[in-house]
């Protein structure tokens, strides 16, 4: 980002701020080797100490290189195809060769209640990643303060810059995590999350590397290197590298995902997942407008979780469960009646009262349990976050429980009515039995209720 | 306080509020061994004598039955029952002797049991006209009658297979030689006689085709006045049904012989149907019907047997209210 400014001694400047690996790239090295050296260590103790740093530099421009830069501009923003590419070409001629000014650090603080929101999450089950822009030093820093990282934790950081090297360094890393997570002596494979509860394991990726990463084969290394780990930071990440990442747990597990974000660089992130939360703040409503929940701040997202969703999803599935009891309860009493009525259309039930039994009759208690059943206080679920783990092969056990009872309470009925249907056989089996051996005239009777309605009974 | 952040707190009170904000007080009841032993005591002690209250009611009723359709066919005819009862010149009648057992009280109702007899079948069950019993020959549009609508191009009142089929048997009680006086009276609902059957109405035009399905109906006699079709009409669900008679408004006796004359008119024999007189008092729980007392019988035993099991069981294997030892995430670690 630059600016170009004339000062009133007619004078042009430009000046230009970014981050210190860009920046130290257009820099003029010639110039001031220690100046930028000792930049970059006030730099390094700045992002140790969880500040967010940037770098200033300045080139004074001749008239002559800013008419050359203007008439540039102006074609440049007038072109009609390819005009972000000329502008970008431009702006990189007149980046170049600046004088370090200086850094800055600024202290992003953490909102209230954030690390005992990760704790809680991290608790229930729930696997936290961050993706951030900010450098690998701040986001570490930011990681320990908000209790993402611990000091027990071992950290595995794959930093590289070309593809092969990033290769390898994940199968060093997988190989490494596979170590650390079987040693506690837990080899169960109902997950990974238990694997890697006890020797906790954190993966810190940079974004160059994840630039080579993504959308190769080695999204598959890095998944299977993700699942084993913990926690995962990854640290300047842009905001599409930020989607791939989400994409990447998407395809290949059918867990949820949920992306949470404030500023407008996380849109894409938030879209990406399968729920995705937008934190209205200072930077804007960007992330507000994409989402599909949005908060005021982040320990919010806590009882979204925990509390709401742990309420929804139990609701749902015993409104559901409900409902197939309701409607089998309705079906089969029907069809014990049928079998009374030889197999006849006459109903048990009035139309008027089959029509109306989802409307009136049993909708009452489905909605009331539907919106206010409570299995847990709220007060409870935030104090055990792992009671709201969502217990998906109960539900499983608890459906074929349902249907068993459907079917015992009903067996019994069923043969007893088989076996009476075969002791006195209806009428219209008789009758039919009896065409065969007796004139016609006597089951003419008979006849009259088999014939169409138009003819007339025969003599 | 200032009176903006009181009009805050008082919507905080409010029900709406509580309902949008998922606040609202719910009981969450938690089934610990002492409430689960408590309930299924509680329903045992309910429903047993609940049971046996209503078992004592049902054997307070006194029924006797008996089936005549078989036997008041004369042996020489029996291999061919149909013919026998289609044939009009031969005299139906019939004496069948009943023994009381216990002492009945009055009034004694009088039921014919009709067996596999299909009244709930669809379209016997479509087969009337009501406007046109409350009317009579006014109404025309008697077309859910069919067949039994005209007869050579005449209405017939009442139309329908239900009222076609109308069971014809009749039954008279002599006790010691004496008549015992049935009530034929008051057996139908009194809404039907008050607003579904014509005061007007008379038949006509009745079972006068060549194919008899049951009783004729006295012309003269309004349809509002027949209780024997009112009765008929109120079709049954089941195929296994007892209509009123009569009743009989004298005490009978242990050891009172009953002898039953009767006219074996109605044809069952085309579809193996079978006919039953029955002699019942009735009590205030009805007739006799023994499943609601074994019902609750069962419900009774069943909840006893589980409280013992359950107290048993909570006996053996003692343990804390509220151990959270046995939550989860820290039983892993108990069973390693």
């Amino acid at each position: 980002m630059s600016v170009i400014l004339g000062l009133p001694n007619k004078s042009v400047k430009v000046f230009v701020k970014g981050a210190d690996t860009t920046m130290f790239g257009v820099t003029d090295r010639s110039l001031n080797t220690s100046i930028i050296r000792a930049t970059e260590a006030h730099l390094h103790s700045y992002s140790s100490i969880g500040l967010r740093t940037l770098v200033i530099g300045m080139r004074e421009l001749s008239t002559s290189e800013f008419e050359e830069w203007h008439s540039a501009f102006e074609v440049a923003s007038n072109a009609l195809m390819g005009r972000a590419r000329l502008l970008r070409k431009v702006a990189t001629n007149i980046e170049s060769n600046l004088r370090i000014l200086g850094a800055s650090g600024i202290e992003d603080k953490l909102q209230e209640g954030v690390p005992e929101a990760i704790e809680s999450l991290r608790t229930a089950g729930i696997k936290v990643w961050v993706l951030t822009g900010d450098k690998q030093e701040t986001a570490i820093s930011i990681g320990y303060s908000s209790k993402l990282l611990t000091s027990k934790m071992t950290q595995i950081i794959v930093n590289r810059n070309s593809k092969e090297s990033c290769r390898k360094s994940l199968e060093d890393a997988i190989i490494m995590s596979k170590k650390l997570t079987t040693m506690s002596g837990n080899t169960n494979d109902t997950g990974r999350t238990l694997g890697a509860s006890l020797t906790p394991v954190a993966l810190i990726i940079d974004g160059t590397s994840l630039v080579y990463i993504l959308d190769c084969e080695l999204e598959e290394m890095l998944f299977e290197l993700a699942c084993n780990c913990s926690v995962v930071l990854c640290c300047r990440v842009a905001p599409l590298q930020k989607a791939g990442i989400v994409a990447l747990v998407k395809k290949r597990t059918s867990d949820m995902t949920l992306a949470i974000g404030d500023g407008a660089n996380d849109v894409s992130m938030i879209q990406m997942a399968d729920v995705g939360v937008g934190i209205s703040g200072q930077e804007g409503r960007q992330a507000v407008m994409a989402s599909d929940f949005a908060m005021g701040q982040f320990r919010f997202l806590v009882t979204l979780l925990l509390v709401h969703g742990h309420w929804n999803y139990q609701r749902m599935g015993y409104m559901i469960l409900y409902n197939f009891y309701k409607n089998a309860v309705f079906v089969l009493v029907l069809f014990w009646y049928v079998l009374f009525t030889c197999f006849t259309l006459s109903t048990a039930i009035n139309e008027w009262s089959s029509v109306l039994y989802s409307v009136i009759y049993t909708s009452v208690p489905t909605i009331v349990v539907g919106i206010l059943d409570k299995d847990l206080n709220r007060r409870t679920l935030l104090k055990y976050p792992q009671l709201a783990i969502f217990q998906i092969a109960r539900t499983g056990l608890f459906w074929l429980c349902l249907l068993s009872i459907i079917v015992a309470a009903l067996i019994p009925r069923f043969v007893v009515k088989v076996l009476y249907q075969f002791y006195t056989p209806c009428d219209v089996q008789i009758a039919r039995e009896a065409e065969k051996f007796q004139p016609r005239s006597e089951s003419a009777a008979v006849e009259v209720e088999m014939n169409p309605i138009l003819n007339q009974p025969r003599p | 306080m200032t009176d903006p952040n009181r009009e805050r707190y008082r919507i905080r009170e409010t029900a709406f509020y509580l309902f949008t904000q998922q606040s609202l007080p719910a009981c969450k009841p938690v089934l610990t061994p002492g409430w689960v032993i408590t309930i299924f005591l509680f329903m045992g002690l309910i429903f047993i004598p609940v049971g046996l209250v209503t078992l004592r009611a049902s054997h307070s009723v006194v029924e006797i039955v008996d089936r005549y359709d078989i036997e008041c066919v004369p042996e020489s005819s029996r291999i061919d029952k149909i013919s026998y009862i289609q044939d009009d010149s031969i005299p139906k009648n019939c004496s069948r002797f009943m023994k009381v057992r216990k002492y009945m009280k009055a009034p004694i109702n009088i039921y014919y049991q009709l067996d596999n007899y299909y009244q709930n079948h669809r379209r016997y069950v479509k087969s009337r006209s009501d406007k046109q019993l409350l009317h009579g020959r006014k109404y025309h549009d008697t077309s859910s009658c069919q067949p039994v609508e005209l007869n050579n191009g005449q209405p017939i009142v009442p139309c329908g297979l239900i009222a076609w089929s109308l069971f014809n048997d009749s039954f008279t009680f002599i006790r010691e030689r004496a008549e015992l006086k049935v009530n034929r009276k008051n057996i139908a609902w009194k809404s039907d006689r008050d607003h579904k059957f014509g005061k007007n109405v008379h038949p006509f035009s009745f079972q006068n085709g060549t194919l008899i399905g049951g009783g004729k109906l006295y012309p003269k006699i309004p349809l509002s006045d027949q209780e024997d079709l009112i009765v008929w009409m109120r079709t049954s669900a089941l195929p296994s049904f007892r209509k009123l008679y009569g009743r009989i408004e004298e005490d009978l006796d242990v050891d009172d012989v009953i002898v039953v004359n009767l006219m074996n008119n109605y044809n069952t024999y085309s579809f193996g149907g079978k006919k039953k007189l029955v002699l019942s008092t009735s009590s205030w729980l009805g007739g006799k019907n023994n499943f609601l007392g074994h019902a609750c019988i069962i419900v009774g035993c069943s909840s006893l047997v589980l409280a013992i099991v359950f107290t048993l069981l909570h006996l053996k294997y003692r343990r804390p209210y509220g151990d959270t030892s046995y939550l989860p995430w820290n039983r892993k670690s108990l069973s390693g």
